[in-house]
């Protein structure tokens, strides 16, 4: 393990490791090491621990300059002497994920429905390349076109590319006040829910859907919350009885209860939970399909399943519980189905027993490009090897 | 040779009616929004569907020959500018919108469809697209994910890069593909957020999926005049520091109220020093505290008058008059340059203030127009070409006062993009080695070279033969030649 402090010597350790033919892995916080598939036991494991020392915060710009290294739970804890946060929540029940893991993976929360992901929210990066280059994208301020925009292609790119050691994010004033909706929805009416929340015009931060309950969150100044609460409310309740199931209520959760109850949420979409997690994908108004799907695919393959969706957004946290053979069964019925949708299935939290083909599914339409890209970037394959194998 | 073999094809598969390659048809399409810089192209081409678009790059591919990409051509840097021995792709007959899902509040719209169309289509369903570029009812949608463009209200809601989910693409080899796709998420790299801004040199966009949002429950909209545009930025520092996000911000300064207020009769206050657009958008409970927060905000500053828009035909009547900017420049002198560099809000102050002395330095009067809440600037450095050594002058200046802007730790860009024109200014913002990572990517997509060769990057035969930082030539400083 290495731990640099400065991107120079990152560069320096970078470049030797590939002179001399070492694989480098990249590791924040160490919290989604399951994530796309290891690089093998002779990897020198680059800690980013050393990259926590910068911040600098422009409040009134509402933008902050951070050490890739500083952990997410360190740096809202920062901002918010300010009153703002880094309007990301990905889950994070240990609290040792780091900003650069986060944005590596591009991890997200609930209330992306809201503010987006990592993704839309870093406006800047800084960045090693295996040889030892160090570079910057984007800059310090949230409008800006100059030159490719580099840190999407790094986002999500599980340290394959470059070793981010400096990220420059936009930030959002901490919302004066937030409540949590909650009620039983059966899986067959969550699409017509999911279609009049995300159209509601008291705008719905987050709508989670966990194990056949709705969540909804709703947050921003005081003054108007009660107002947004009773639209929603209305909205929900309206449904509810046209369903017909006597199925009335809809309890507002504020305060320590909505902080549980979120917390809840999280820790069920942690990937690391075995014994095989997935990430689904599809366009919103599949959820019936994918849910019928997912639970028909269980069913057969004799598997235990557990789900937790956004269905205004179309992202499924899927969980095969007991024995892993009947797990992968599943995932594999799963597969079949959603590809005559263009859904997708992604294992997170990966067995080391499994093949990456298993892990990843089949390849996106742009495969050979992103494997051109990675090329270019990292000509000698020192960053992370393999780990989108066997799509390059 | 390659250029007439490329003309074969198009011939072939376009008909005379789809090809243009006579003096006048093709000098039509000489310039883009930047008419400053001309080109005549080798050959215009107007393709309907996607099989053609990658027919034909597929043999300018094979033939050697640069194609530039071209929508409805109001871009403001030169990035449509066409290559006299290349191909113009323009895609102004695409514009079919393909599919619109109320369900999963996304459509997939060719690329020639313009941005306004498709909040237009999305409305009866309550939805609209959120990216709007003063040029909307024109512009097209290829075109901005070309430029990532943004709009007065990208400050609430992000630019193109954040509205997009994929795109069908042409590369440059021909080949057909999809980066990212209709759902939120897609696995591997995302080369779609490579591609958004990328002006046309990693490929040509054939359908583009985007997202929708639901249109606002409640809109207000304030006009608030100031004694000078320091004051109304102080007001924009503590309606930002209350926490509240505006939809939009925007403001003009004196010169620039009498230049619109002559083009648009808005209603502007010709005696006010500064004059700031407040709009804040969102549910009907949160806009009224807000809003009665934001007057608030604005008379402590100093406001001098605050007028509210009554309702949606006197809102529609402020923003034309904001939006006709850089037209009603034209009221106030033969010629003008737009500036479109970005600051830290915050340097607002300091920056005009350096503005000011430089124009007053050159004997040249700057208009300012800016989004005020996120601190892009569109100075408008007025000039009479007539007048001997004026272009130069206010050439140098417009550069200047980019520098400035990336001085103060902006950018030389927020919107309109690098293209031709700020190609020279890229090492100001970039080190060799960050141009040198954006090109190693730009090399993956396209080794040959030959989508909408010389543009963004920085290259000696556009800016002189000394590599690295941008210096005037010799030439340039005895005002001797100009790079406009």
């Amino acid at each position: 393990m290495v731990r640099p402090c400065t991107a120079a010597e990152v560069a320096k350790l970078v470049k030797e490791a590939g002179a001399g033919g070492d694989v480098v892995e990249v590791v924040g916080g160490g919290t989604k090491g399951g994530w796309g598939l290891p690089s093998g036991t002779d990897a020198v494991t680059l800690s980013t621990s050393g990259l926590d020392q910068t911040f600098g915060h422009a409040s009134a710009d509402q933008t902050a300059v951070v050490g890739a290294g500083m952990r997410l739970g360190e740096l809202q804890g920062r901002l918010s002497v300010k009153g703002q946060w880094l309007a990301v929540d990905p889950p994070d029940p240990t609290g040792g994920a780091t900003l650069g893991g986060v944005f590596s993976a591009d991890d997200a929360g609930p209330r992306r429905m809201r503010y987006g992901t990592m993704r839309d929210l870093v406006i800047g990066a800084t960045f090693v390349l295996a040889d030892g280059t160090v570079a910057h994208t984007g800059g310090k301020v949230i409008k800006n076109v100059a030159g490719f925009d580099l840190a999407k292609l790094l986002c999500g790119s599980l340290g394959t590319l470059a070793v981010v050691t400096e990220l420059v994010v936009r930030l959002h004033p901490l919302p004066e006040a937030s409540r949590t909706l909650r009620c039983a929805a059966p899986a067959g009416q969550v699409p017509e829910l999911a279609f009049a929340l995300a159209r509601c015009p008291a705008e719905a931060s987050a709508v989670e859907w966990m194990d056949g309950e709705l969540y909804v969150r709703v947050e921003g100044g005081a003054a108007g919350l009660q107002k947004r609460v009773d639209q929603l409310a209305a909205t929900l309740g309206a449904m509810l009885e046209a369903d017909g199931t006597g199925r009335r209520a809809v309890d507002p959760v504020s305060g320590r209860d909505e902080t549980a109850l979120w917390d809840a949420v999280a820790s069920a979409r942690r990937p690391s939970r075995p014994p095989l997690s997935c990430r689904v994908v599809t366009r919103p108004r599949q959820f019936s399909d994918f849910h019928h799907w997912a639970t028909v695919a269980a069913d057969e393959a004799g598997a235990g399943l557990s789900v937790t969706s956004d269905p205004c957004i179309g992202v499924h946290d899927v969980r095969f519980t007991g024995p892993l053979d009947p797990a992968l069964d599943a995932l594999a019925r799963l597969r079949r189905s959603l590809a005559g949708i263009g859904g997708t299935a992604v294992v997170r939290a990966v067995p080391r027993s499994v093949e990456g083909a298993v892990v990843w599914g089949p390849p996106p339409a742009a495969a050979a490009v992103m494997a051109t890209v990675k090329r270019a970037l990292d000509p000698g394959s020192t960053f992370a090897p393999g780990r989108f194998s066997p799509w390059w | 040779m390659g250029l007439q073999a490329v003309r074969d094809v198009s011939l072939d598969l376009l008909g005379p009616d789809g090809v243009s390659d006579s003096g006048a048809d093709l000098r039509s399409y000489s310039c883009d929004g930047l008419t400053g810089w001309r080109e005549t192209p080798g050959l215009v081409v107007l393709p309907r569907t996607t099989r053609q678009v990658a027919t034909i790059v597929s043999a300018c591919a094979r033939n050697g020959v640069p194609f530039v990409a071209r929508g409805s051509g109001t871009g403001l840097s030169g990035g449509a500018l066409p290559d006299a021995g290349g191909v113009l792709i323009v895609t102004a007959r695409m514009r079919q919108i393909v599919s619109l899902s109320p369900e999963d509040r996304t459509a997939v719209v060719e690329p020639g469809v313009t941005n306004a169309a498709i909040s237009a289509a999305a409305a009866p369903h309550g939805l609209y697209y959120a990216p709007d570029p003063s040029s909307q009812i024109v512009c097209s949608i290829g075109g901005n994910v070309a430029e990532n463009s943004g709009g007065a209200h990208c400050l609430k809601y992000g630019f193109t890069t954040n509205h997009v989910l994929g795109m069908e693409v042409v590369l440059p080899d021909g080949t057909v593909t999809w980066l990212g796709g209709e759902s939120w998420e897609a696995p591997g790299y995302d080369l779609r957020g490579v591609f958004i801004g990328s002006e046309g040199t990693l490929g040509i966009a054939t359908k583009v999926a985007v997202r929708l949002l639901p249109i606002p429950e409640s809109v207000s909209t304030l006009v608030a005049d100031f004694p000078s545009p320091a004051a109304a930025g102080e007001a924009v520092t503590s309606i930002v520091a209350a926490g509240i996000v505006p939809a939009a911000v925007e403001m003009l300064d004196h010169l620039a109220i009498q230049a619109c207020e002559a083009a648009t009769n808005a209603g502007f206050t010709l005696t006010a020093g500064a004059a700031l657009i407040v709009e804040l958008d969102g549910p009907a409970a949160d806009c009224e505290a807000s809003f009665d927060l934001v007057r608030q905000h604005c008379t402590e500053a100093g406001a001098t008058g605050i007028r509210v828009a009554a309702d949606a035909v006197d809102r529609a009547t402020i923003w034309r008059g904001r939006k006709a900017a850089f037209a009603a420049a034209g009221r106030l002198s033969p010629s003008y340059f737009v500036q479109d560099g970005v600051i830290p809000r915050t340097a607002l102050g300091t920056v005009l203030e350096r503005i000011a002395a430089l124009a007053a330095e050159e004997g040249l009067r700057v208009a300012n127009v800016f989004h005020a809440g996120d601190g892009n600037l569109h100075p408008l450095v007025l000039y009479d070409p007539a007048v001997e050594g004026q272009h130069g002058k206010a050439d140098r200046l417009a550069t200047r006062i980019v520098e400035i802007c990336v001085q103060e730790g902006g950018s030389i860009t927020g919107e309109h993009g690098v293209g031709v024109d700020k190609a020279c200014s890229m090492p100001k913002m970039f080190t060799p080695d960050d141009l040198a990572a954006m090109r190693r990517v730009r090399d993956a997509f396209d080794p040959a070279g030959i989508a909408n060769p010389g543009k963004v990057f920085p290259t000696p035969r556009l800016c002189g033969d000394r590599p690295g930082p941008y210096t005037p030539h010799p030439a340039e400083v005895a005002g001797l030649a100009e790079r406009m």
